[in-house]
């Protein structure tokens, strides 16, 4: 077991030595994130937890994530995927982001993060007051991922900000809906043209967020022409056939901005 | 000399410590890796694909070749549209390279293929890029971000610092802790507001309905 203060005390050590353990301790304490205390696999879940659970505390865990599973695939119309899902539950946000640092060092300044993998999902999660939105959020990103060759950003994002609150805030008293509202009187518009354009997260912002769900939100629950339009994409990237650009497709159907501002005015 | 010998092997085994974690990372990247995908040819026996960037941009003009046994046996390019076809394969694994990535792929005849085979094979170009929500940047999490980008170049860390810098994340959780229980408390305020912004959005919809 090696003890810090013992080795950097002696006088035996050279400078670059001493450098050396210096960084194989730090090594350590990097190695100490991601210590599992505890580790569940149903289905294709796959959950390490840095903090022990009941088994009542795991029983809502997976019901939780299976629900989401299952209302992605039937509201979506998915093939589920066998791939597997990993999930990392982090005790603290320091464990969280000691254990990205050596992993995804671009991900440690994010408050969760999902990392697609040829193998496999990767989730990562810290422990804090509300962190089941967060890992809803991420959850929903794995699942859209394991279904589908590809998904643009702003669907992505939209798809994730609309599945990460309960199943009974989707559709009504989501808190982005108030704030629509709010902004619609202060002359706010969509950009649905300029969102499509983004391709690195590093490009969005909170107003970014919040237009994509309002496009998401429309397409589950607007028109019946826009309903349709979504699914027939969704089908097409699901099926290996050339989709097109889904907002191309929304736009060849209706006048979209127009009925996305109506949507939005009258939805309660 | 004795001296010299002891700081080598803590040296090795410091650097047996290094490179452990990086191969059980690869071995645990590798496990549960299926990663052929059930493509249906069409019924003239064509393979359809496509060749798109990570937000379904068609990309045109892509070369698309075709391996059995590392041996190239077609080579295509896409359209405008991102679209490919290759005629003359048969039922088995196929790999498709576009661009130096390998997508393997078991082809299946029309009339004997699965259920989960698609109908054609989407190649998607580039690194898929993560999904993060939006982060925090304060004071301690930049220094902890600056440490870990450097960490390659630690030398310059002295152990002293490391320790201080552990003791300072130790108060900062005791302080989160604490701030934990306040924002419990709060919540019954922000519950109350919530209240409050309901009445404003009732009359904001009126407003709306009124315009």
């Amino acid at each position: 077991m090696f003890h810090g203060g013992m080795f950097i005390s002696r006088n035996a050590l050279s400078r670059p030595m001493a450098c050396v353990v210096a960084v194989c301790l730090l090594t350590q304490v990097i190695e100490a994130a991601g210590e599992w205390v505890e580790v569940e696999k149903r289905g294709v879940v796959d959950v390490r937890s840095e903090f022990s659970m009941s088994q009542t505390e795991w029983d809502n865990l997976f019901r939780e994530l299976g629900g989401l599973q299952s209302d992605l695939e039937r509201l979506l119309h998915l093939t589920p995927s066998s791939q597997t899902i990993e999930i990392n539950l982090f005790r603290t946000k320091s464990s969280y982001q000691e254990f990205l640092r050596s992993r995804v060092p671009e991900g440690v300044n994010r408050k969760a993060l999902y990392v697609p993998g040829t193998d496999r999902g990767r989730v990562y999660v810290y422990r804090h007051w509300g962190y089941e939105t967060d890992l809803r959020h991420e959850f929903t990103h794995a699942l859209l991922h394991s279904s589908l060759p590809f998904v643009p950003m702003w669907l992505d994002e939209g798809f994730a900000e609309y599945f990460e609150v309960q199943a009974n805030q989707r559709s009504q008293h989501n808190p982005h809906l108030g704030e629509l509202k709010r902004r619609l009187l202060f002359g706010w518009g969509p950009n649905l043209a300029k969102l499509e354009d983004k391709s690195d997260l590093s490009q969005m912002d909170a107003a970014d967020y919040r237009e994509c769900w309002a496009w998401v939100h429309f397409m589950m629950h607007g028109p019946d022409e826009v309903r349709q339009v979504l699914a027939d994409y969704l089908h097409n990237v699901e099926q290996g056939n050339p989709a097109g650009q889904l907002g191309d497709h929304l736009r060849e159907s209706i006048d979209l901005d127009t009925q996305l501002l109506r949507h939005l005015r009258q939805w309660k | 000399m004795f001296r010299f010998k002891f700081a080598l092997t803590l040296a090795t085994v410091a650097a047996m410590f290094m490179v452990a974690a990086p191969q059980m990372l690869a071995q645990e990247r590798m496990s549960n890796l299926d990663l052929t995908r059930d493509v249906a040819l069409d019924a003239s026996g064509v393979l359809n694909g496509q060749v798109v960037d990570s937000q379904g941009k068609p990309l045109d003009g892509a070369m698309v070749a075709v391996f059995q046994s590392e041996k190239q046996l077609k080579r295509v390019t896409s359209d405008e549209t991102g679209r490919f076809q290759v005629a003359g394969l048969r039922n088995g694994l196929y790999t498709l390279e576009v661009a130096g990535n390998e997508y393997p792929v078991r082809l299946w005849n029309a009339q004997v293929a699965p259920p989960s085979a698609k109908a054609g094979a989407t190649l998607v170009f580039g690194e898929p890029s993560a999904r993060g929500q939006f982060g925090f940047l304060d004071p301690v999490n930049t220094s902890l971000l600056l440490l870990g980008v450097t960490g390659v170049t630690l030398s310059a860390v002295s152990l002293n610092e490391v320790n201080q810098l552990d003791k300072r994340i130790d108060a900062n959780r005791d302080a989160i802790n604490q701030n934990q229980n306040t924002l419990i408390l709060n919540q019954n305020s922000l519950i109350q507001n919530q209240n409050s912004l309901d009445q404003l959005d009732v009359k904001v919809n009126t407003l709306l309905q009124s315009n």
